[in-house]
């Protein structure tokens, strides 16, 4: 076979592998939208669930899909960002850093289900916390740890060593290193993580049930429990409620991760921006 | 002849690895020293003990002791930050922070606390026209530092330097990425600084040491073969590896 051929080969495939997962992409979400979109009115946005969910909207649960979310990342980034920058600048490689890697990997293959009894029989019952958005976003904070972890430590490993010789070499202390040279740098692939991370923490499901419970009613504080979109989507469809209602939900839910997409990348390009052009 | 940094039977290791060997030197006050030898000879690690750069490597290991105006560097409790902001060192490869050009000039001060306006706008612009950057920047000192060229960026990095108001500047071959014209301005400005500042300088060329030196020392494999003033180390150098390195049979 002559090399020009196997290259038109090679490039077919990779061709084919690409558009084919494009095409996966807008068949699922295409399938969705197109099921749920005719339900989506206003009334079903800002309106309270009736009859189980059969009638009315699915306010509540775009409430208790976004206060989760945020309860959880607000739990885990600091702790996620703190860990990664522990192991990338204050430690060089030993037994210890070893063992946390390890650590985090094992727990990002936990199936989230454990994450939920887990949770259930710790933060639900040991720490009677109840079904409550607490108990729930403690739990999805464990569950996309590693995910933060990660992501901020490669973003920080991409930072070059020389702006950490200048920073030290102008007199910083290494906590000034971080704060001014590394995190600046590494802050666009930071975001980016804690996007990933948000979008497993609404999508997640039976971690939710188990911690978060499925109360149909507005939160009232943070012991109160919320049902997520995720959550009511499953419910309405096993449950055999309303399959159009269910779609609606899901269609909701896309559009909500994807609004959050494009306002942090659009966050993150003008960050990028400002280091670079200004 | 008075000296700022003395060097007193020091030695430096980073694990196994002996980098230098024993070395006893002096370096005179608001002179320039060049350090030169072939690669892996301990020059780098020379600089990096001047402001305890060394000291970020794993595994590093002194002995011997370094005097700056005859105080140790080794006392306990000295303030690191205060020594690398009296003992200012740049680097090989021109490094442009990803900030603005004022905020690149300004960053040692402001790390050191210094916050007033006024004040940071003076060093900003003394440090620039020191390092013959003002004329092509002053219009733009809010664009990335990024933007500029190799050159311009490693007049920035010097600049960013001498914003500290340092003593000693520990020069890193500090135009090893550069074109000659670059270069040529550089060696001009150093030139310039020297009566102001002392600076330790390894240069990237034997020709760039004899053009700049005042004093030289060639070192090999971590130990200082040679040490003289003036251009006697590369006019008639005493030891025979000298003279074999100056006038290129090896290295």
């Amino acid at each position: 076979m002559t090399t020009a051929r196997t290259q038109r080969i090679a490039f077919g495939c990779i061709w084919a592998a690409a558009v084919l997962t494009l095409a996966v992409l807008a068949l699922v979400v295409g399938l969705i939208m197109i099921r749920g979109l005719p339900s989506i009115s206003w009334g079903f946005l800002s309106g309270s669930p009736e009859n189980l969910g059969r009638d009315g909207g699915i306010f509540p649960t775009i409430v208790g899909t976004i206060v989760l979310g945020a309860v959880s990342l607000l739990i885990a980034t600091p702790l996620g960002v703190g860990a990664a920058i522990y192991l990338t600048e204050y430690t060089h490689e030993s037994l210890l850093t070893r063992a946390i890697r390890f650590g985090t990997e094992s727990l990002a293959g936990v199936p989230s289900i454990i994450f939920g009894l887990f949770g259930f029989i710790f933060f639900v019952t040991y720490l009677q916390m109840g079904w409550s958005i607490l108990a729930g976003g403690l739990t999805l904070a464990l569950m996309v740890l590693p995910t933060i972890i990660r992501t901020t430590e490669e973003a920080i490993r991409t930072v070059p060593q020389s702006y950490r010789n200048v920073s030290y070499s102008l007199g910083a202390t290494r906590w000034q290193m971080v704060t001014t040279a590394v995190l600046p740098s590494a802050l666009p692939g930071i975001v980016t993580g804690v996007i990933l991370a948000f979008g497993r923490a609404v999508s997640e499901t039976a971690a939710v049930i188990f911690t978060a419970g499925t109360a149909l009613n507005l939160p009232k504080s943070a012991f109160s429990p919320v049902r997520t979109m995720a959550v009511h989507f499953y419910i309405l469809a096993v449950e055999g409620i309303s399959l159009e209602k269910a779609y609606a939900t899901g269609a909701v839910l896309i559009v909500t991760v994807l609004l959050i997409n494009i306002i942090a990348s659009s966050l993150i390009t003008r960050l990028v921006r400002r280091q670079v052009r200004r | 002849m008075d000296s700022k940094i003395e060097f007193d039977h020091y030695t430096l290791a980073y694990g196994r690895d002996t980098v230098l060997n024993d070395i006893t030197l002096s370096v005179a006050r608001n002179a320039v020293l060049a350090v030169f030898g072939p690669a892996g000879s301990g020059k780098s690690g020379f600089l990096r003990s001047i402001n305890r750069m060394a000291e970020l490597e794993p595994n590093e290991r002194h002995s011997g002791d370094i005097r700056m105006d005859g105080t140790s560097l080794f006392v306990p409790g000295v303030d690191l930050p205060a020594l690398r902001r009296r003992a200012a060192m740049v680097f090989a490869q021109p490094v442009a922070l990803p900030m603005s050009i004022y905020d690149n000039v300004s960053y040692g001060l402001r790390l050191s606390g210094k916050r007033e306006r006024r004040q940071l706008d003076e060093a900003v612009e003394r440090s620039l026209r020191a390092a013959t950057l003002w004329d092509e920047v002053k219009d733009r000192l809010d664009s990335s530092g990024l933007n500029l060229s190799g050159g311009q960026q490693q007049r920035l990095s010097i600049a960013r330097a001498l914003a500290l108001g340092p003593e000693v500047l520990l020069l890193d071959a500090p135009t090893a990425a550069l074109d000659p014209i670059s270069t040529g301005k550089i060696e001009d400005m150093l030139l310039d600084l020297k009566a102001n500042y002392t600076i330790v300088i390894v240069p990237h060329s034997i020709q760039q040491a004899a053009r700049v030196a005042d004093a030289a020392a060639f070192f090999l494999n971590g130990s200082c073969v040679e040490y003289g003033p003036g251009n006697q180390l590369f006019v008639s150098p005493r030891d025979t590896r000298t003279e074999q390195y100056v006038t290129g049979r090896f290295g």
